[in-house]
């Protein structure tokens, strides 16, 4: 009796999963268009917008079917037709499968094969996305579905645990009980997603049962509550139980043993690179010397834990950076310390610290010590690539299946690279002249993401991207690249790509020092 | 019995709807179970449909527990109620499309000319139908399987006079086949197809007999005297409602026999000049009762 109720409902909702299907191939639409280098405005705002919109149809559609057959209430014309609960249960789930998650893989499928990758590929990558929509949201909306009687009784609902969420959160969790939410923003974020994943499967497959078995729905909706709750207290988990979950998943635990971290008092005050822009009042900078670094490795900071004392060592400031700049890549919202340029064995880096202002205004000239706990991830060399400056889209493998091109402005040569599999996370990229061997400066760039392989990319698409511009021509006159217009034809991009060795932490206590020695020196203009 | 009910206890909060009320209902009866409104007649249906779950006491039906009602009893047991949702944007045609497989016993050639002699429109979405429509949709719905068991929860409500006629001519066709549970305030209807009935009054049973013996029990005693007289006090057990009107003393004698009314009569009045003794019609057995139960539970 399962097909015959999945066809039921088929029957009667056919017109809305096709309304769904078609948003998804809206969807998958903009994105593309864009990944063959057609880039305009609103074909990113559509890329942005649109599949938020495919997966807010999918949860509709799932809580439309659920509530065909409302499991809340007494009047219900299936409670007295012989109709076993699991079937119903099954072929609710068919459907959600087979007219809505199927759609979107079939979509997703599409997409990739138009990108030029094999069918296995493409059509395990979108399996693996279908698996997080259903765990993320199509079973959370099912439970939904399944706990409210209309559609409007389950926007209600929704508005109320999402304000609920985000209030617990922000006032109660932040605010009231001044728990840091550590999770956000970082590369371990995927943790958040990942215990959403098991918590969604776990408590919407038991609020299921509950709700079919018996029809207690108040159990279920403390089941619910229960699995919310959690979900939150995941959000502020303490980071180093958080970061230490993350380095036990570390490729390789012991490749940063050697390495160690300790002020430089030597490094002087920072000075901002001419033209760069001011990194603020209230912005420290921190020198820090890393020693016995591997070779060619490279060091991102996840976050940096301070607090400030005075000279009887009472506690002046605490605080967190997750956002930092050594002042030489072109990074400008990460602390990255790259061995194998200047001394293989010895780096120095500024440290960005962000203060409130009144705590700068208030410390700036007392003499004080600072005790950072940092937590730092390792990446080792994984790959080079040296691909022409203007191709088709060709398969790299590690990379991806990479297009290179100028930009429209003529400055920038772009490289976009689209993946079934996780990429590497950090990029190092430059224009080399092969006949005379000259260099442009690198581009480096680090995506802090260090989710494991098996936790699937669900948003906008299955497909991985890698990708961005490397810069030749200086419209301002200001920087003259080795590498310019005339060679960039017969230029070879260089792409190194590195992967995730290890995550450590090093603790550092400065001496005594003024904060306002710290701060950046006054660039002259010039 | 088809139907067992002992010890029903249901509670909403701090309501208790039914209070420890029994009832049996015997294989092939058309048992009519009566009572005011929020005596607990729906209560009692849905808890034996396992709609909603008793607070104590059990409910049996075809010898199952109704906690325990499965796939084997629901495919013997029609459902009627003034309270039933069905799918509104399936059409008919298509709701007893879907319905059939799960009836082993539906017959085609039965729903065909239920559909006929009900006026449904095939084609029509059940959410468009106006309510005495979707009644006898409902009706469509439980008969055609030719259950052995048929509850219907008011399904006189809201229907008008030339539905009801098209409704209970329906049951009528079947009515010898299956047992049958109704809880109805529309007891002129209901009258002609009942065996038993079932008073119900604030969740508890005040009796239940069939209805011959009912017929039997109550009847409408008019005693006109020679002069205006007084009502006796206190009234005999069993005088139900007595009134007066001048010289004529009216009341209800709830156990009816034609010495003890005449014994009684003499006793308690002087100069009577004529007894007239009538038959009473259930509504009137029912309002009769309904008044007692409200101002005895008034005093």
């Amino acid at each position: 009796m399962i097909w015959h109720i999945f066809t039921k409902d088929a029957r009667l909702l056919w017109p809305i999963a096709a309304l769904v299907a078609v948003l998804q191939v809206c969807a998958a639409i903009p994105q593309h268009l864009i990944d063959h280098g057609i880039r305009t405005t609103q074909l990113a705002m559509l890329a942005d917008l649109l599949p938020g919109l495919a997966l807010l149809g999918i949860m509709v559609m799932v809580v439309v079917v659920m509530q065909q057959d409302p499991i809340p209430g007494a009047r219900q014309d299936w409670l007295i037709r012989p109709i076993r609960r699991r079937d119903l249960a099954v072929a609710k789930l068919l459907f959600v499968l087979l007219m809505v998650l199927a759609p979107l893989w079939v979509v997703a499928v599409g997409a990739a094969l138009a990108d030029g990758f094999a069918l296995r590929a493409a059509g395990a990558a979108a399996a693996a996305r279908n698996l997080q929509v259903l765990c993320l949201f199509a079973l959370p909306a099912m439970v939904l579905g399944a706990l409210t009687r209309t559609f409007v009784e389950a926007l209600i609902v929704t508005i109320v645990v999402f304000v609920g969420f985000i209030g617990i959160v922000q006032f109660v969790i932040t605010g009231l009980l001044g728990l840091d939410q550590s999770l956000g923003d970082t590369g371990v974020a995927w943790l958040f997603f990942a215990a959403f994943d098991v918590l969604a499967l776990a408590g919407s497959a038991a609020a299921l049962a509950i709700l079919h078995s018996g029809r207690r729905t108040i159990l279920a909706r403390l089941l619910t509550g229960v699995a919310v709750a959690l979900l939150i207290s995941v959000l502020s988990v303490p980071w180093p139980l958080a970061f230490s979950m993350q380095a036990a998943l570390s490729p390789q635990p012991t490749a940063s043993r050697a390495i160690t971290v300790a002020f430089d008092p030597q490094a002087g005050r920072y000075r901002a690179p001419v033209g760069a822009a001011s990194t603020g009042a209230s912005t420290l900078h921190v020198p820090l010397r890393f020693s016995d670094l591997p070779e060619d490795a490279s060091v991102l900071m996840d976050r940096a834990d301070i607090r400030i004392m005075g000279l009887d060592g009472a506690t002046l400031y605490v605080g967190k950076s997750t956002r930092s700049f050594d002042g030489r890549t072109m990074s400008d919202d990460r602390f990255e310390v790259r061995a194998g340029r200047d001394d293989p064995q010895v780096h120095s880096v500024d440290e960005r610290i962000f203060l409130p202002p009144e705590v700068l205004a208030r410390l700036a000239d007392r003499p004080v010590r600072m005790a950072i706990d940092y937590s730092l991830t390792l990446f080792g060399p994984a790959g080079t690539y040296s691909l022409p400056t203007t191709s088709a889209r060709k398969l790299y493998p590690g990379l991806g299946r990479c297009r290179t091109g100028i930009d429209a402005e003529g400055d920038d040569v772009s490289i976009g690279c689209l993946s079934t599999a996780r990429q590497p996370p950090c990029v190092t990229a430059y224009l080399e002249y092969p006949p005379t061997g000259l260099r442009n400066p690198e581009s480096h760039f680090c995506e802090r993401d260090y989710a494991p392989a098996l936790i699937a990319k669900f948003w906008p698409d299955a497909i991985h991207r890698v990708g961005g511009e490397v810069r030749f021509y200086d419209f301002l006159g200001m920087v003259r690249f080795p590498v310019d217009g005339s060679k960039v034809a017969a230029a070879r991009l260089i792409i190194k790509t590195y992967d995730v060795r290890d995550h450590f932490t090093r603790h550092v206590d400065t001496p005594l020092v003024r904060l306002a020695e710290l701060t950046a020196l006054a660039v002259p203009p010039p | 019995m088809t139907i067992e009910i002992e010890n029903l206890h249901k509670a909403f909060g701090r309501h208790e709807a039914l209070c420890g009320l029994s009832l049996a209902v015997p294989e092939g009866s058309a048992y009519a179970l009566i009572g005011a409104n929020g005596a607990g007649k729906t209560t009692t249906i849905k808890t034996l449909m396992n709609i909603i779950r008793p607070t104590r006491g059990s409910t049996r039906i075809l010898g199952v527990d109704s906690r325990r009602l499965g796939i084997p009893q629901l495919r013997h047991i029609g459902y009627v109620s003034e309270n039933q949702d069905m799918p509104a944007r399936l059409t008919v045609a298509q709701y007893l499309d879907y319905l059939r497989p799960f009836y082993p016993t539906w017959d085609r050639e039965l729903e065909r000319s239920m559909l006929k002699e009900l006026r449904l429109p095939p084609e029509r979405r059940i959410g468009d139908l106006s309510h005495g429509m979707r009644m006898k949709m409902a009706l469509a719905c439980a008969l055609p399987f030719r259950p052995r068991v048929l509850i219907l929860d008011e399904p006189f409500s809201g229907l008008d006079p030339l539905v009801r006629d098209e409704f209970m001519e329906r049951l009528l066709h079947q009515a010898g086949e299956m047992t049958i549970l109704i809880s109805s305030h529309e007891l002129a209807e209901i009258e002609g197809v009942t065996s038993h009935v079932g008073f119900i009054d604030q969740g508890r049973l005040l009796f239940q007999e069939s209805m011959i013996e009912l017929s039997d029990r109550f009847r409408l005693v008019r005693v006109t005297l020679d002069s205006p007289g007084a009502l006796p006090t206190p009234a005999p057990e069993g005088w139900l409602q007595p009134t007066l009107a001048g010289n004529v003393v009216s009341f209800v004698d709830s156990r009816f026999s034609e010495q003890r009314l005449a014994e009684g009569v003499a006793a308690r009045f002087k100069g009577v000049r004529n007894v007239e003794v009538q038959p009473l019609a259930l509504r009137r057995i029912f309002t009769t009762l309904a008044r007692e139960s409200r101002e005895g539970s008034a005093s």
